[in-house]
């Protein structure tokens, strides 16, 4: 009976395996790479569309096999068919399955066929670039279970109905996520858990709904009475409904980060943007720190920043870690303050995302004509440009890794970190041209220098690298490498390897202007200065987060011959490192950013109360918590947090009290309204609402016995246990 | 919860209902129906449109839970009828769906899997009845043909109990005709096991009834009034004609007079339906005039009854007053 089951399912739904292919034809025909010279982010953009496609299409086959069964004959003579219901419901599962799969794998297989004998010679691709859209795909395909269950519900379409779409979508978000970002370990292991949790579960829910609670439309689900006897509660419907409560969580976690964590991180904490921090030094030699804002200056026409704000990175009141508040610098100063060094972007190499794409990398145009380089699994790849070679497809023509080039054996590790730091080099040694022929690269193991005219490689230092950055000092014009790696930090001095050549100097601006030539880059030396141990609090944030985002360096000379080292977390605080001439720490200072805007405070103390304790806490402990570094807030902030925390409570007492309320108005047994009630804790004043939501209104009559109202599916008065009344005889019975 | 034991039913009766109860939302559709269809009869459920005739099937069939009460269906609890009950069972819905993409070859195919014992010559013989082709696709049939092809995956199944959810619904004379012949022919043999045939037939057609029929189940409002035999059916509920005026029949008179079903006025006389009635029912029926302020010399008469008759007085006691009343506290 399941194979006939199973062929009639899938004949039912075959019509649209035609029309989902073409559809996804075409998707996957777009996002093919057309010309060699445009990279596009097929992994990326591809995954996201099938997820799109993908949770339609499961949608529509989920509701096409279950739309009908509203219809009591279309029910009836299928149900009546000698098999077990959960048969007929799984025949609809596999087909499904089968016929979304169908849909995908033609396009999809000739996608990789064509991609593997194209690329990468005349694409820069890769038919693995195609993996993580099979993959999200995959995961959309929860959509039918849930369509199933949505369907099955016997709930209103203005009420909670759709409500069980909410977790596919999330699920197929995650997979998304968790595909195209660098996860530590137990974040790969928390995504898989999930996604194989719901791949499970999600299903045996949706044939509890089919099998089960379809048959029930008048109740949801069936309940321990507290008296008397009991009613068979099917397994899975509990699982069903500790599933829609976690999926609600998550929509109210994921609300309140979105409604209560972001502006509170925006407006207790500086917002960046159209700003720029740096360091500066004032005229007595002390550092500040400045809030620079961008401008585009009419009469030069460039862009530049100008000092908005500047306050001054005191010396350590106490030894060791002391919170000092910062002290503005007047304004009639801030125009004589210096630049005190120009310091790159920190590149962090970190974890990696599972699947790789083409990442475009521009080095110039060198002598080689090789006009554009983009990057794949740590190895670099160049191509000759159509128009250079007159060909009518773009060819690779070499490839480059760690062994040089033409090799692909030893890719730069890892692959998505291999940092071009030349550019990095020469912004701040403004030239009109740049070099092109000779780039700097870095990876987690060490610095290189290319040169593509001489087709070589070399290695300028070997060793373990965290992070890397380049710091240019204005007045000594000299080159400061400063590599961060577990809890030490190594400066270098870089100096030219070549005899007589020199490194090329930072120029004028009238130079620049002239538009003067800089001598070609040396080969470089990277020569050890001094190598310090960091404190816990400094290194342990650069090994605890995958992106470290939102970190920043500067390293600064000291008048004693010592080094500054200051660290900028997440907008949020500052940390000062002193130097000394022979190495040694001497003091370390924390100090917090002043707030840029204040926010109303009322926005923010209405923003919080909308989120129930429980999740306030969790996101006032991410705010505030150690793994920031951030000690307890100025005295004004704590004030608002503790207003903050007083609005949640009121708010969360709401949430009890409503949620009491609902659970009366809808007769539930003690145990669930105790339930509910430690749920309100955690969901606030949204439980009232998934009780109502949830748990239909039975229709109640009053008790023969005790005058008090029961619902119609007691099998006696929960009260006075009274059996009911029997049918009242009119005299006209004729049994 | 239950009342039923499990031995009670599983030899004597195909269904047994005990304190049936369905709610939708706040109506109330099947007032605890408490019945039992024997094995080997056919069994007409009638009522009107809403009586609550294809909730009751659909509970026995397991398509829908009972708010409350329990039906049992060859013995099992039809809330989990298993696949070995549900082979002896012969479902036809109401509007004889059929998909409309299936050739009538392939609807064989499909309906014969998963049952065990399958009548090919049944079938095809049945189709032939009806005039139609096996390669026909089911969309292109007429009403007449949808039902026989229904009637025929059903049949051949060899069912030992068939449940009919108005099976005559928008048939032609000759398709109806044809459908009951069947259904006469299958009701009077028995399975191959040797099990006595049973047939619940909910239908509007009293005609039919009378043609097919051993017992009769009138339902009113959710509520099972009658359920009994035919015989004793015509028996105990008889028709009376009341020479009386107009204000002899008052509302005291309706509750003074015992079993009255329906009191119609009619060329000038009254028309009485009465079920249990005394053994002297003209004594009866005159003191009721008697104490309802009427004539109590007034001449009665029985009248020529048919089934037709007496079902229709009995299904238009739904929108009486005492229906109504008894009804106002049906749920306590």
């Amino acid at each position: 009976m399941f194979i006939a089951l199973l062929w009639k399912s899938f004949r039912e739904i075959l019509l649209t395996v035609p029309l989902a292919m073409v559809v996804l034809s075409v998707i996957t025909y777009l996002q093919m790479p057309a010309r060699s010279d445009q990279v596009q982010s097929t992994a990326s953009s591809y995954a996201s569309l099938l997820a799109c496609l993908g949770g339609a299409y499961a949608m529509v086959l989920g509701l096409l096999q279950t739309w009908p069964l509203r219809r009591t004959d279309v029910r009836g003579w299928l149900f009546s068919h000698p098999a077990p219901r959960w048969h007929f419901y799984f025949a609809d599962l596999f087909a499904a399955v089968a016929a979304y799969l169908l849909a995908i794998l033609v396009p999809w297989g000739i996608a990789w066929i064509w991609l593997g004998q194209v690329a990468p010679a005349t694409r820069p691709a890769s038919p693995w670039d195609l993996m993580p859209g099979l993959l999200v795909y995959l995961a959309a395909l929860s959509f039918h279970p849930a369509s199933v269950w949505m369907m099955n519900r016997p709930s209103s379409w203005f009420g909670s109905r759709t409500f069980v779409l909410a977790l596919p979508g999330l699920l197929t978000f995650l997979a998304f996520i968790g595909l195209e970002t660098a996860l530590p370990a137990w974040g790969w292991g928390l995504v898989i858990a999930t996604v194989v949790l719901f791949v499970v579960l999600y299903p045996l829910i949706a044939g509890e709904a089919y099998t089960r609670l379809s048959n029930a439309p008048s109740r949801v689900y069936r309940r321990r009475s507290d008296v008397g006897d009991n009613n068979d509660r099917p397994g899975f419907a509990r699982l069903a409904y500790c599933v829609a409560v976690l999926a609600s969580t998550a929509i109210v976690c994921l609300a309140a980060w979105m409604l209560v964590v972001v502006p509170l991180d925006s407006s207790l904490f500086a917002p960046t943007q159209g700003l720029i921090d740096d360091v500066m030094f004032a005229g007595d030699g002390n550092p500040c720190f400045v809030r620079k804002a961008y401008v585009w200056n009419e009469d030069r026409g460039y862009r530049h920043y100008e000092t908005q704000e500047a306050w001054l990175l005191n010396p350590e009141l106490e030894m060791f870690h002391e919170v000092s508040q910062l002290e503005p610098v007047e304004a009639n100063q801030i125009a004589n303050l210096k630049q005190a060094s120009y310091v790159t972007n920190m590149s962090w190499f970190g974890a990696q995302p599972p699947f790789r794409e083409f990442v475009q990398d521009y080095f110039g145009t060198g002598p080689g004509g090789l006009s554009w380089h983009p990057t794949y699994d740590g190895v670099y790849h160049a191509y000759v440009p159509r128009q250079s070679v007159q060909v009518e497809e773009d060819l690779l023509q070499v490839v480059m890794d760690r062994n040089g080039f033409g090799s692909t054996e030893a890719p730069f590790h890892p692959y998505h970190a291999i940092t071009n730091f030349s550019s990095a080099l020469e912004s701040h040694l403004p030239s009109p041209s740049l070099t092109g022929d000779v780039f700097f690269l870095a990876d987690a193991e060490g610095l290189y220098q290319a040169s593509l005219g001489e087709r070589r490689v070399e290695t300028l230092l070997s060793e373990k690298i965290d992070g890397f950055a380049v710091m240019i000092d204005p007045a000594r014009e000299n080159i400061i490498a400063f590599i961060l790696a577990g809890d030490t930090l190594r400066l270098y001095a870089v100096e030219s390897d070549e005899p007589g050549v020199a490194l090329p100097k930072r120029m004028t601006e009238e130079e620049h202007k002239r538009g003067g030539e800089r001598a070609p880059w040396p080969r470089l030396r990277f020569d050890e200065q001094i190598e310090i141990k960091l404190p816990p609090d400094w290194y342990a944030p650069l090994a605890g987060e995958p992106t470290k985002q939102g970190l920043t360096h500067w390293l600064l000379p000291r008048l004693d011959g010592g080094w500054l080292l200051i660290q900028q977390r997440a907008m949020s605080s500052i940390k000062r490192l002193d130097i000394d001439a022979s190495n040694q720490i001497v003091a370390r200072t924390s100090y917090y950013l002043p707030r840029a805007k204040p926010s109303p405070l009322v926005r923010d103390l209405l923003v919080t109360s909308l989120i129930p304790v429980v999740t306030a806490s969790a996101a006032l402990f991410e705010l505030a918590g150690p793994q920031n570094h951030v000690e307890l807030p100025r005295v004004t902030d704590r004030v608002l947090l503790l207003l903050c925390l007083g609005f949640v409570l009121a708010h969360s007492l709401l949430a009890w009290w409503f949620t009491e309320k609902a659970c009366t108005a809808r007769r539930l047994s003690i145990r669930s309204t105790t339930t509910w009630r430690c749920a309100s804790v955690f969901l606030g004043l949204i439980t009232p609402l998934l009780v109502l939501s949830f748990h239909h209104r039975i229709a109640s009559v009053s008790c023969h016995a005790c005058d008090r109202m029961i619902r119609v599916d007691e099998p006696r008065c929960p009260h006075c246990t009274a059996a009911w009344k029997p049918v009242e005889h009119l005299g006209i019975e004729v049994f | 919860m239950s009342d039923l034991e499990p031995d009670q039913q599983c030899d004597r009766f195909a269904i047994h209902a005990a304190g049936l109860t369905r709610y939708f939302g706040d109506q109330l559709v099947v007032d605890r129906l408490d019945f039992c269809i024997p094995k080997g009869k056919v069994t007409a459920l009638l009522g009107l449109n809403g009586a609550g005739k294809t909730t009751t099937i659909r509970m026995a069939m397991g398509l829908l839970d009972p708010t409350r009460g329990e039906c049992r269906t060859l013995g099992e609890n039809s809330r989990e009828l298993s696949t070995r009950t549900l082979q002896r069972i012969g479902y036809l819905v109401e509007g004889h769906y059929l998909p409309g993409w299936m050739r009538v070859s392939a609807l064989e195919r499909f309906a014969r899997s998963g049952r065990a014992h399958w009548d090919a010559d049944r079938f095809r013989s049945l189709i032939e009845h009806f005039r139609i082709r096996s390669d026909q696709r089911v969309g292109r049939l007429s009403r007449g043909q949808r039902a026989g092809v229904s009637l025929a995956c059903v049949l051949a199944a060899d069912p030992e109990l068939l449940i009919l959810d108005d099976p005559a619904l928008g048939l032609d004379p000759v398709s109806r005709r044809a459908l009951n012949e069947a259904l006469v022919e299958f009701a009077g043999g028995t399975t191959r096991q040797g099990a006595a045939r049973t047939v619940l037939l909910s239908t509007h057609l009293i005609d039919d009834v009378e043609r097919i029929a051993d017992d009769i189940a009138v339902m009113i409002g959710g509520r099972l009034l009658v359920h009994t035999s035919l015989a004793n059916f015509t028996t105990r509920v008889g028709r009376w004609m009341l020479h009386v005026d107009e204000s002899g029949v008052s509302a005291r008179f309706h509750r003074e007079l015992h079993g009255l079903v329906e009191a119609r006025r009619a060329c000038g006389h009254w028309e009485l339906c009465i079920a249990n009635g005394d053994a002297d029912i003209k004594a009866q029926i005159a003191r009721a005039l008697e104490v309802g302020g009427g004539e109590a010399n007034a001449s009665i008469e029985q009248m020529e009854t048919s089934l037709n008759d007496l079902v229709i007085a009995y299904l238009s006691t739904e929108g009486s007053e005492s229906f109504r009343e008894a009804n106002e506290h049906v749920g306590a």
